[in-house]
Protein backbone atom coordinates (compact mmCIF):
# COMPACT_ATOMS: atom_id res chain seq x y z
CA UNK A 1 0.00 0.00 0.00
CA UNK A 2 1.54 3.10 -0.64
CA UNK A 3 1.37 6.76 -0.11
CA UNK A 4 0.47 9.54 -2.67
CA UNK A 5 3.08 11.92 -1.93
CA UNK A 6 2.30 15.67 -2.57
CA UNK A 7 4.53 18.26 -2.17
CA UNK A 8 3.55 21.65 -1.98
CA UNK A 9 5.87 25.12 -1.64
CA UNK A 10 5.57 26.77 1.58
CA UNK A 11 5.14 31.09 0.73
CA UNK A 12 8.11 32.82 2.02
CA UNK A 13 7.11 35.46 4.75
CA UNK A 14 8.49 38.45 5.20
CA UNK A 15 10.07 38.60 8.67
CA UNK A 16 7.27 40.90 10.29
CA UNK A 17 4.66 39.36 8.93
CA UNK A 18 5.46 36.09 10.30
CA UNK A 19 4.65 36.77 13.75
CA UNK A 20 1.16 37.75 13.12
CA UNK A 21 0.73 34.93 10.27
CA UNK A 22 1.57 32.26 13.24
CA UNK A 23 -1.19 33.99 14.92
CA UNK A 24 -3.59 34.62 12.82
CA UNK A 25 -3.79 31.47 11.13
CA UNK A 26 -4.65 28.05 12.71
CA UNK A 27 -3.68 24.98 11.27
CA UNK A 28 -6.11 22.45 10.37
CA UNK A 29 -7.12 20.06 13.54
CA UNK A 30 -6.86 17.07 13.51
CA UNK A 31 -9.60 14.32 12.92
CA UNK A 32 -11.17 17.70 10.99
CA UNK A 33 -11.02 17.70 6.98
CA UNK A 34 -7.91 20.04 5.93
CA UNK A 35 -8.45 23.21 3.86
CA UNK A 36 -8.25 21.82 -0.64
CA UNK A 37 -4.98 22.09 -2.02
CA UNK A 38 -4.87 24.91 -4.48
CA UNK A 39 -1.48 25.61 -6.89
CA UNK A 40 -0.35 27.77 -10.00
CA UNK A 41 1.00 24.98 -11.38
CA UNK A 42 1.68 21.65 -11.07
CA UNK A 43 4.51 20.00 -12.54
CA UNK A 44 5.04 16.66 -13.08
CA UNK A 45 1.49 15.35 -12.80
CA UNK A 46 -0.59 13.28 -15.56
CA UNK A 47 -4.13 14.23 -16.35
CA UNK A 48 -6.34 16.10 -13.81
CA UNK A 49 -5.04 18.60 -11.90
CA UNK A 50 -4.43 17.12 -8.40
CA UNK A 51 -6.97 18.49 -5.56
CA UNK A 52 -7.69 16.27 -1.87
CA UNK A 53 -11.03 15.98 -3.57
CA UNK A 54 -9.52 13.62 -6.55
CA UNK A 55 -7.23 11.57 -4.17
CA UNK A 56 -10.40 11.40 -1.52
CA UNK A 57 -10.18 7.42 -0.72
CA UNK A 58 -6.08 7.63 -0.52
CA UNK A 59 -3.57 8.26 2.17
CA UNK A 60 -1.68 11.45 0.87
CA UNK A 61 1.07 12.87 2.22
CA UNK A 62 1.58 16.66 2.04
CA UNK A 63 4.30 18.17 2.59
CA UNK A 64 5.20 22.30 2.44
CA UNK A 65 8.92 22.49 1.56
CA UNK A 66 11.00 25.60 -0.11
CA UNK A 67 14.00 26.08 -1.54
CA UNK A 68 16.05 28.32 0.86
CA UNK B 1 10.34 29.22 -7.73
CA UNK B 2 12.65 29.03 -11.51
CA UNK B 3 14.78 26.35 -9.43
CA UNK B 4 11.93 24.23 -8.98
CA UNK B 5 10.48 23.36 -12.03
CA UNK B 6 13.75 22.22 -13.59
CA UNK B 7 15.08 20.71 -11.03
CA UNK B 8 11.57 18.62 -10.76
CA UNK B 9 11.47 17.56 -15.30
CA UNK B 10 15.33 16.77 -14.63
CA UNK B 11 15.31 13.91 -11.72
CA UNK B 12 12.04 12.44 -12.37
CA UNK B 13 10.67 12.47 -9.03
CA UNK B 14 7.88 10.00 -8.27
CA UNK B 15 5.83 12.34 -6.02
CA UNK B 16 3.72 14.84 -6.96
CA UNK B 17 4.79 18.81 -6.99
CA UNK B 18 3.21 21.63 -7.54
CA UNK B 19 4.63 25.67 -7.43
CA UNK B 20 3.42 29.44 -6.86
CA UNK B 21 0.63 27.93 -3.94
CA UNK B 22 -1.02 29.47 -1.22
CA UNK B 23 -1.77 26.64 0.61
CA UNK B 24 1.27 27.01 3.20
CA UNK B 25 -1.18 29.90 4.58
CA UNK B 26 -4.45 28.13 4.35
CA UNK B 27 -2.22 25.39 6.28
CA UNK B 28 -1.15 27.88 8.81
CA UNK B 29 2.45 26.64 8.11
CA UNK B 30 5.38 28.91 9.75
CA UNK B 31 8.35 26.57 9.92
CA UNK B 32 9.47 23.82 7.11
CA UNK B 33 9.34 21.63 6.42
CA UNK B 34 6.39 20.99 7.32
CA UNK B 35 3.78 17.75 6.39
CA UNK B 36 0.76 16.79 6.64
CA UNK B 37 -1.07 13.02 6.68
CA UNK B 38 -3.98 12.72 5.52
CA UNK B 39 -6.09 9.42 5.59
CA UNK B 40 -8.45 7.78 3.31
CA UNK B 41 -11.71 9.34 4.82
CA UNK B 42 -9.90 12.99 4.30
CA UNK B 43 -9.47 13.73 7.55
CA UNK B 44 -6.56 15.02 8.73
CA UNK B 45 -4.47 11.98 11.19
CA UNK B 46 -0.72 13.99 11.36
CA UNK B 47 0.91 16.85 10.80
CA UNK B 48 4.24 17.80 11.96
CA UNK B 49 8.13 17.79 10.87
CA UNK B 50 7.98 14.55 8.07
CA UNK B 51 11.35 13.39 9.96
CA UNK B 52 8.64 12.68 13.26
CA UNK B 53 6.16 10.70 11.26
CA UNK B 54 6.05 7.43 12.58
CA UNK B 55 5.08 4.28 10.45
CA UNK B 56 1.95 3.30 13.20
CA UNK B 57 0.73 6.88 11.84
CA UNK B 58 1.34 6.19 8.32
CA UNK B 59 -0.22 2.65 8.65
CA UNK B 60 -2.80 3.76 10.57
CA UNK B 61 -3.83 6.20 7.76
CA UNK B 62 -3.19 3.91 5.59
CA UNK B 63 -6.71 1.69 6.49
CA UNK B 64 -9.42 1.40 4.30
CA UNK B 65 -7.18 3.41 1.91
CA UNK B 66 -7.50 2.41 -2.08
CA UNK B 67 -4.49 2.35 -3.85
CA UNK B 68 -2.67 5.30 -5.68
CA UNK B 69 -4.79 5.73 -8.94
CA UNK B 70 -2.67 5.41 -11.80
CA UNK B 71 -6.09 5.91 -14.00
CA UNK B 72 -5.22 9.42 -15.25
CA UNK B 73 -7.93 8.38 -18.15
CA UNK B 74 -10.72 9.20 -15.80
CA UNK B 75 -12.31 12.42 -16.21
CA UNK B 76 -13.75 14.50 -13.25
CA UNK B 77 -17.52 15.53 -14.22
CA UNK B 78 -18.79 18.16 -12.19
CA UNK B 79 -21.77 19.19 -14.12
CA UNK B 80 -25.13 18.13 -13.49
CA UNK B 81 -26.20 14.86 -15.97
CA UNK B 82 -29.86 14.03 -16.93
CA UNK B 83 -30.40 10.56 -15.39
CA UNK B 84 -30.10 8.84 -18.96
CA UNK B 85 -26.63 10.28 -18.80
CA UNK B 86 -25.40 8.52 -15.92
CA UNK B 87 -24.09 5.22 -17.28
CA UNK B 88 -21.76 7.27 -19.66
CA UNK B 89 -20.77 9.97 -16.46
CA UNK B 90 -19.58 6.65 -14.72
CA UNK B 91 -18.44 5.01 -17.42
CA UNK B 92 -16.09 8.17 -17.82
CA UNK B 93 -15.36 8.34 -14.20
CA UNK B 94 -13.77 4.99 -14.23
CA UNK B 95 -11.28 6.19 -17.23
CA UNK B 96 -13.78 3.97 -19.72
CA UNK B 97 -13.69 6.50 -22.12
CA UNK B 98 -14.62 5.04 -25.49
CA UNK B 99 -17.07 3.44 -23.60
CA UNK B 100 -18.45 5.95 -22.28
CA UNK B 101 -18.15 7.75 -25.92
CA UNK B 102 -20.21 4.66 -27.52
CA UNK B 103 -22.85 5.33 -24.46
CA UNK B 104 -23.13 8.97 -25.52
CA UNK B 105 -23.47 7.89 -29.22
CA UNK B 106 -26.31 5.95 -28.43
CA UNK B 107 -28.27 8.45 -26.93
CA UNK B 108 -27.24 11.21 -29.23
CA UNK B 109 -28.37 8.93 -32.31
CA UNK B 110 -31.91 8.11 -30.82
CA UNK B 111 -34.69 10.06 -31.94
CA UNK B 112 -36.88 9.66 -29.23
CA UNK B 113 -34.41 10.94 -26.63
CA UNK B 114 -35.28 14.48 -24.74
CA UNK B 115 -33.56 17.15 -25.30
CA UNK B 116 -32.67 17.12 -21.39
CA UNK B 117 -31.11 13.72 -22.09
CA UNK B 118 -29.14 14.64 -25.33
CA UNK B 119 -27.82 17.92 -22.93
CA UNK B 120 -26.39 15.38 -20.82
CA UNK B 121 -24.66 13.42 -23.45
CA UNK B 122 -23.15 16.00 -24.83
CA UNK B 123 -21.98 16.97 -21.52
CA UNK B 124 -19.91 13.79 -21.03
CA UNK B 125 -18.83 14.27 -24.60
CA UNK B 126 -17.29 17.37 -24.10
CA UNK B 127 -15.76 16.40 -20.93
CA UNK B 128 -14.32 13.07 -22.80
CA UNK B 129 -13.39 14.95 -25.69
CA UNK B 130 -11.48 17.85 -23.16
CA UNK B 131 -9.42 15.30 -21.02
CA UNK B 132 -7.81 13.59 -24.26
CA UNK B 133 -7.05 16.74 -25.57
CA UNK B 134 -5.38 17.67 -22.33
CA UNK B 135 -3.79 14.32 -22.02
CA UNK B 136 -2.18 14.66 -25.61
CA UNK B 137 -1.25 18.32 -25.15
CA UNK B 138 0.76 16.65 -21.74
CA UNK B 139 2.21 13.97 -24.17
CA UNK B 140 3.59 16.21 -26.32
CA UNK B 141 5.11 18.62 -23.71
CA UNK B 142 6.70 15.63 -22.03
CA UNK B 143 8.74 14.82 -25.63
CA UNK B 144 9.44 18.24 -25.71
CA UNK B 145 10.62 17.92 -22.04
CA UNK B 146 12.48 14.43 -23.46
CA UNK B 147 10.50 12.87 -20.53
CA UNK B 148 9.78 10.32 -22.64
CA UNK B 149 8.55 7.16 -20.27
CA UNK B 150 5.84 9.53 -19.46
CA UNK B 151 4.96 10.55 -22.89
CA UNK B 152 5.02 6.70 -23.94
CA UNK B 153 2.86 5.59 -21.01
CA UNK B 154 0.08 8.33 -22.38
CA UNK B 155 0.03 7.15 -26.05
CA UNK B 156 0.45 3.89 -24.66
CA UNK B 157 -2.69 3.95 -22.94
CA UNK B 158 -4.90 5.91 -25.11
CA UNK B 159 -3.79 3.61 -28.12
CA UNK B 160 -5.02 0.83 -25.90
CA UNK B 161 -8.68 2.53 -24.87
CA UNK B 162 -9.32 4.08 -28.02
CA UNK B 163 -8.74 0.54 -30.37
CA UNK B 164 -9.51 1.13 -33.67
CA UNK B 165 -10.85 4.59 -33.94
CA UNK B 166 -8.99 7.69 -34.95
CA UNK B 167 -7.66 9.00 -31.42
CA UNK B 168 -6.15 5.41 -31.06
CA UNK B 169 -4.75 5.37 -34.71
CA UNK B 170 -3.55 9.06 -34.06
CA UNK B 171 -1.69 7.67 -30.79
CA UNK B 172 -0.14 4.48 -31.99
CA UNK B 173 0.86 6.74 -34.76
CA UNK B 174 2.96 9.08 -32.23
CA UNK B 175 4.59 6.12 -30.64
CA UNK B 176 6.15 4.34 -33.38
CA UNK B 177 7.17 7.51 -34.35
CA UNK B 178 8.83 8.24 -31.16
CA UNK B 179 10.45 4.81 -31.85
CA UNK B 180 11.83 5.33 -34.99
CA UNK B 181 12.90 8.89 -34.13
CA UNK B 182 17.05 8.27 -33.91
CA UNK B 183 17.18 11.68 -31.32
CA UNK B 184 14.40 10.21 -29.25
CA UNK B 185 16.01 6.54 -29.13
CA UNK B 186 18.54 7.51 -28.08
CA UNK B 187 17.21 9.50 -25.16
CA UNK B 188 14.94 6.24 -24.16
CA UNK B 189 18.35 4.05 -24.35
CA UNK B 190 19.77 6.76 -22.30
CA UNK B 191 17.15 6.64 -19.71
CA UNK B 192 17.15 2.86 -19.32
CA UNK B 193 20.89 2.77 -19.02
CA UNK B 194 20.49 5.21 -16.41
CA UNK B 195 17.88 3.64 -14.73
CA UNK B 196 20.27 0.81 -14.63
CA UNK B 197 23.34 2.48 -13.74
CA UNK B 198 21.44 4.44 -10.80
CA UNK B 199 20.41 0.86 -9.35
CA UNK B 200 24.45 -0.35 -9.46
CA UNK B 201 25.81 2.39 -8.06
CA UNK B 202 23.64 3.08 -5.19
CA UNK B 203 25.79 0.48 -3.27
CA UNK B 204 28.76 2.03 -3.98
CA UNK B 205 31.09 4.98 -2.11
CA UNK B 206 30.66 8.12 -3.80
CA UNK B 207 35.02 7.60 -4.81
CA UNK B 208 33.75 4.78 -6.58
CA UNK B 209 30.63 5.35 -8.18
CA UNK B 210 31.85 9.04 -9.53
CA UNK B 211 33.86 7.16 -12.28
CA UNK B 212 31.29 4.95 -13.45
CA UNK B 213 28.67 8.26 -13.56
CA UNK B 214 31.30 10.08 -16.00
CA UNK B 215 32.06 7.62 -18.03
CA UNK B 216 27.90 7.43 -18.51
CA UNK B 217 28.03 11.10 -19.11
CA UNK B 218 30.37 10.90 -22.07
CA UNK B 219 29.13 7.71 -23.59
CA UNK B 220 25.21 9.55 -23.47
CA UNK B 221 26.06 13.36 -23.98
CA UNK B 222 23.72 15.39 -25.23
CA UNK B 223 20.48 13.05 -23.32
CA UNK B 224 19.23 14.56 -20.86
CA UNK B 225 19.81 11.03 -19.03
CA UNK B 226 23.24 12.74 -19.60
CA UNK B 227 22.60 15.67 -17.98
CA UNK B 228 20.79 13.90 -14.53
CA UNK B 229 24.36 11.96 -14.09
CA UNK B 230 26.19 15.25 -14.68
CA UNK B 231 23.84 16.96 -11.97
CA UNK B 232 24.90 14.41 -9.99
CA UNK B 233 28.88 14.91 -9.81
CA UNK B 234 27.62 18.19 -8.83
CA UNK B 235 29.50 21.69 -9.39
CA UNK B 236 33.36 21.52 -10.38
CA UNK B 237 35.11 18.51 -11.90
CA UNK B 238 32.76 16.91 -14.05
CA UNK B 239 33.76 16.21 -17.91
Amino acid sequence: MKLTHVVLPAVLVAAGALVSARCSVEGPEVGKAPPEISAKAWLNHVGAEPSLASLRGQAVLLEFWATW
Amino acid sequence: MDLVEPYVLQNGLPFLVASGSSSSGDYGVSGIPHSFLIDAEGKLAWHGNPAGLSKGAVKKALKGAKRPKGDFLAVRIDEPVDARGEKARKLAEDGELAAALKEVAAILADESATGEQKQGAATVQSAVEAHVALLTGQAEQFIKDRDLGKALTILEALGKEFGASETGEKSRKRVEEIHSDPQLKAEMEAAKAWTRLQDQIRELKPAKARPKIEDFVKKYTGTKAADRARAMLGPGKSK
